[in-house]
């Protein structure tokens, strides 16, 4: 397993040699959501990190309108490629553009989704031999990695170190609140009453707003496991810290020793965590949210009480065209707690509240029974 | 003569709301199965609801499109196909589909059309191009994309296109917002959005230290309102222009979808909008519960004027939604199920499917039992006398004097 690491200095270039990196991001300030360099710095960046062995990825990750897009091609004439050796992007329409008119390899960023192996394969299918690799979303945990690396057998790259974006806009939020032209750099920390995590960091820059979990993502104790798992490529990112960090991860990553990592994580200035990587359960909530509503019915269904009068009636609308309703009926009544009742119909009303025999696909007024509310589903 | 106009395509929250939806004049609607779409909280609706509203929506010869827009992982693909093959079967119109994973789930399974969902954000013509070859028939395409993108984007792709006209929005680019994931354990591409953008936060400006700390709701966008740009949108030809809102309420539903087809068939019939009319529909747009309005990208990148202050909220609604019509009988009564509560005396008005709002009679107003009442109560069944032209699930509104007293 490598390290890949995002360089923005001839100095950081020096550093990721030293500790044994071979493959570096160059962020383009009109490309890259957080990069910083501008035309004659990408090419002299890319001089350097040619003399000093190392292979660049060129990384498009921002998203594009159709004016931004027409922009960015312009922009891309004025950059000097020729040392490149690949593209990272993420908007399928800077995948369709590099795949037409570069020959270089690809590395597609799935970030965003792509939490399925269908998923994973069309794209696999679709950049074809170009493929240089996969960025996998950090929402999948361990198992899902594994699976997916024995299953699509191709070079899968995570994010093993860094800050966890957390929403992306292509709006300047933070603005208003400030003074400031909109395309300047501004960073803030963000926290609300409402949300149980407090401060939340937040840069804003030509490319939108960008909000990061409070917390940065760590799996250096993991590596091992990793490394079982075939995992190829473990993406660091310390551009919102220091590079001078990147040694103590760099030897983490390859010899973990725990009082070593005890050590690393007091003095780096992030809390840290291991996200999803053990399991992903972000769908077990679900449930409490689906209302009472949502249980299978099927034939025996009859409709839904709209009125509840204590001790005089119930008012049901009838919705299954099929059922005529009669006294001596007997109804099962699921309540919006989730419980069950049964009720024998003992008076029936139509809505003039005239006593009648039967009704049919109308609204029904039968006798009350306690526990039941407005909403509750009836059945038969 | 006759002038091409957009469909019209509004939310249907539940099996209620579709029918409102189509009736008060939405070309077509869209709605969740029970799985698989992005509103975990809606009603959404029941297998035997959704054959009912296929069959109702294609008896007005009207389209149900069903969501199926999450981001899935494996376990949710796997109970994929029978859904499938069940919409198939009950002939919905088109699913609307973000994931890859489900597109190609789609197409193993069924012969149904394919809709890109705004979630995939496709926003430019090479990324349309993309989803083309993966057999996508329409792109519903990203927030961000204006009226002309998008005409471009249809013409170079040769694909129907879909924007958002109406209600509100998210304010990350579609599918590139996860907060709620980390913050309240719920998937938001999966339907667990805790609109964590709506919240007030402190923002503490580190770098800047002149500044100081602002309170402020920085990240939550007003809402979307296309009314006045409609010649635009038939303009570029845009394809359909989409109505937001399968968790809110019928009078929103219903409101909307009546405000934009009286817009649309008087430029169908005219083709130009230059209508005293359209200060009428504008001002009807306030007639129910909304954030500021903003026209957001449609014509130019939304500007800081597209933030919006949760404080005003207030000011934002002359009408409230107070009854629904569950029974209309000739010469006797309409029953109406409220909403919010209303007494004798207060300025009620039935909204037809076409024409424009009745004043209801609301000087006696009687229970189910036929007992006069001083006063009613939400989820109650009262009666009022019977007006002309009312029909069972018509909406009743009410003059908000909370809006009044601020006037
Ligand atoms: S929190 Fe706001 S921005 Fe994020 S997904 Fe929900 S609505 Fe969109």
């Amino acid at each position: 397993m490598q390290l890949i690491i995002y360089c923005e200095t001839r100095k950081d270039l020096e550093k990721a040699l030293d500790c044994s990196i071979s493959e570096v991001i160059l962020g383009h300030k009109a490309f890259s959501r957080f990069g910083r360099l501008g035309n004659e710095e990408f090419s002299q960046m890319s001089q350097y990190a040619k003399e000093l062995g190392l292979r660049i990825i060129f990384e498009w990750d921002i998203l594009m309108t159709e004016k931004d897009f027409l922009r960015a091609v312009q922009a891309l004439k004025h950059i000097d490629i020729s040392l490149i050796d690949c593209w990272r992007v993420q908007d399928p329409g800077a995948l369709e553009y590099v795949m037409n008119h570069f020959a270089h390899p690809v590395q597609y960023i799935c970030e965003t989704g792509n939490h399925n192996l269908s998923a994973l394969q069309m794209w696999k299918e679709l950049v074809g031999k170009r493929l240089d690799r996969l960025i996998l979303s950090v929402e999948l945990p361990k198992a899902k990695l594994k699976e997916y690396r024995e299953k699509l057998n191709i070079p899968l790259e995570i994010l093993g170190f860094g800050p966890i974006l957390l929403f992306y806009t292509p709006r300047s939020l933070l603005t208003p609140l400030i003074d400031k032209k909109s395309d300047e750099f501004i960073e803030a920390v963000g926290t609300s009453e409402e949300s149980p995590h407090k401060g939340f960091p937040l840069i804003q820059n030509s490319h939108g707003t960008f909000m990061f979990h409070i917390k940065e993502q760590c799996l250096l104790d993991l590596c091992h496991e990793l490394r079982l798992i075939k995992l190829d490529y473990l993406r660091i990112d310390l551009r919102q810290s220091s590079m001078s960090y990147l040694s103590s991860i760099a030897q983490l990553s390859l010899n973990f020793n725990e009082r070593k990592f005890e050590e690393f994580k007091c003095e780096y200035p992030k809390s840290v965590m291991k996200g999803y990587f053990r399991v992903n359960k972000s769908d077990v909530l679900f449930p409490k949210l689906k209302n009472y509503r949502l249980r299978a019915r099927d034939n025996s269904y009859v409709g839904e009480v709209i009125e509840v009068q204590k001790d005089k009636h119930l008012v049901i609308s009838i919705k299954n065209k099929n059922f005529s309703l009669k006294n001596g009926d007997t109804l099962i009544i699921h309540n919006t707690e989730g419980k069950s009742k049964t009720l024998t119909v003992k008076s029936l009303k139509n809505s003039r509240y005239q006593e009648v025999e039967k009704i049919e696909n109308a609204v029904a007024v039968i006798n009350f029974s306690g526990g039941i509310q407005p909403r509750s589903q009836i059945f038969i | 003569m006759t002038n091409k106009t957009p469909e019209l395509l509004a939310p249907a929250g539940s099996l209620e709301k579709l029918k409102v939806s189509l009736l008060y004049g939405a070309d077509a609607v869209y709605c969740g199965g029970q799985k698989f779409g992005l509103r975990a909280a809606a009603d959404n609706l029941t297998y035997d609801e959704l054959r009912e509203g296929v069959e109702f929506a294609h008896q007005l010869d009207k389209k149900v499109y069903v969501v199926l827009n999450s981001f899935l992982h494996d376990s949710d693909l796997e109970q994929l196909p029978e859904f499938i093959s069940f919409l198939e079967e009950i002939q919905i119109d088109a699913v609307i589909v973000s994931d890859p994973g489900v597109i190609k789930t789609v197409k193993e399974n069924s012969q149904i059309d394919i809709h890109l969902s705004t979630q995939a954000s496709c926003l430019n013509t090479h990324a349309a191009k993309i989803w083309k070859s993966w057999g996508v028939k329409r792109l519903i395409l990203g927030r961000e994309v204006s009226i002309e993108e998008a005409g471009a984007i249809k013409k170079s792709s040769g694909l129907e296109v879909e924007l958002f006209i109406h209600g509100s929005m998210c304010m990350a680019y579609s599918g590139n917002c996860v907060i709620s994931n980390y913050t309240q354990g719920r998937d938001s591409n999966r339907g667990g959005c805790a609109h964590s953008c709506r919240f007030e936060y402190s923002v503490d400006f580190k770098n800047w230290e002149s500044v100081e700390t602002r309170k402020a709701y920085f990240m939550s966008s007003k809402d979307l309102n296309g009314i006045a740009l409609l010649e635009e949108f038939a303009r570029h030809g845009i394809d359909s222009v989409k109505i937001e809102g399968r968790m809110k309420s019928s009078l929103y539903a219903g409101s909307v979808s009546k405000v934009y087809r009286e817009a649309l068939d008087y430029y169908k019939e005219k083709g130009h909008f230059y209508s005293e009319q359209m200060k009428d529909w504008e001002a009807e747009m306030n007639k129910f519960s909304h954030r500021a309005y903003t026209e957001a990208s449609l014509v130019e990148k939304a500007g800081e004027d597209s933030i919006f202050d949760e404080r005003q909220s207030a000011l934002s609604q002359d009408y409230v939604s107070a009854a629904e019509v569950v029974e209309a009988i000739e010469g006797e009564h309409i029953l109406l199920q409220v909403r919010k509560a209303f007494v004798p005396g207060d300025e009620l008005e039935l909204l037809p499917f076409r024409g424009p709002a009745v004043k209801l009679n609301s000087e006696k107003i009687l229970d189910i039992s036929n007992q006069e009442i001083e006063k009613t109560r939400p989820t109650t069944l009262v009666k009022v006398p019977y007006t002309k032209g009312a029909q069972e699930l018509n909406i009743v509104r009410k003059k908000s004097y909370a809006a009044n007293n601020l006037l």
